[in-house]
């Protein structure tokens, strides 16, 4: 029974803290009922399949957790209305447009490298423009972020295998463009917790 | 927005969560665990509702008026009281007619 217990208390432990991912006003009106309704789910699975039925709930979980706390921060950052600021828009879409073109170019290097450069600059500049987006605006940074994270976790380990420079500089490139890239999430990060800090003085 | 404000037809299609949860909701008011058990019987288990969905439809319903948090408990003894209850409108009513005739 302690066994049952414990699997079941590690469940909602997590389970409590993904629930994170949710916008902090969707997880302080549902959080709890969220919360509860996982716990009968997991009585449910163990008391069925023991902890094989523990492992399929959370494999039916996680996709609906990732899905459904986007749907909620778009319909969050659609009810606060949130402007795109154009410069900022205009950096991430060159940044990948120029990465997508750089990889069709692969086979001519100096072309390729161009193209690389460009998106580079593009999503530093676009870094860097977040830096100037209201502190409240923070979970749209992070929105923004994780899109450049997933676009160009993909490019990066094709770009280091193109290899379109050689010599010292191709060794450097990868780790250049990874740190830009993950420039973005590192500002947005910031930007959330410069929110929370700035919060109780309102 | 009052029940007067939008036709039935204006929310259709449903989405199947949304559908489903409407549905469950047809024979009285339930609270969320209830509503989660009712689909995945109806369904015979083709659907299987996460908190996450099933909060995010029961959010966006009463966002639309469709449904409303009720006061009435069944069964105060056997319940806990932590429950939220959730029961049709009679607009949500007229759009799940408009939706299964449909």
């Amino acid at each position: 029974m302690k066994t049952n217990s414990r699997w079941i208390t590690v469940s909602l432990k997590l389970y409590h803290c993904l629930l994170w991912a949710y916008p902090r006003i969707h997880r302080d009106a549902y959080g709890s009922l969220m919360t509860q309704l996982f716990r009968d789910q997991c009585r449910d699975a163990f008391r069925e399949e023991r902890s094989v039925g523990l492992a399929k709930l959370w494999l039916r979980l996680l996709p609906d957790l990732v899905k459904t706390s986007l749907i909620e921060h778009v319909v969050e950052i659609k009810r606060k209305d949130m402007k795109i600021k154009p410069g900022s828009a205009a950096f991430l879409i060159t940044g990948i447009v120029a990465g997508i073109i750089s990889l069709s170019l692969s086979s001519v290097s100096a072309v390729c490298f161009v193209f690389m450069a460009i998106s580079a600059l593009a999503i530093l500049g676009r870094a860097l423009a977040e830096v100037f987006r209201p502190s409240n605006q923070w979970a749209k940074s992070l929105l923004g972020a994780v899109i450049v994270l997933v676009v160009f976790g993909f490019f990066i380990p094709a770009w280091a295998h193109i290899q379109p420079v050689k010599g010292p500089l191709a060794m450097a490139i990868p780790p250049l463009v990874g740190g830009i890239v993950f420039l973005n999430p590192i500002v947005a990060v910031l930007k959330g917790v410069q929110f929370l800090v700035e919060k109780p003085k309102a | 927005m009052t029940d007067h404000a939008r036709q039935p037809e204006d929310y259709l299609p449903l989405t199947p969560a949304v559908f489903h949860v409407l549905l469950s909701l047809a024979d009285g008011d339930r609270h969320g665990y209830s509503i989660m058990q009712s689909v995945t019987e109806a369904t015979d288990g083709q659907v299987r509702m996460g908190p996450g969905t099933l909060y995010g439809t029961i959010k966006r319903l009463l966002d639309s008026a469709l449904i409303v948090e009720s006061d009435e408990r069944p069964d105060p003894e056997l319940d806990d009281e932590r429950r939220r209850y959730y029961g049709m409108t009679s607009l949500g009513k007229r759009v799940l007619r408009a939706e299964v005739e449909r």
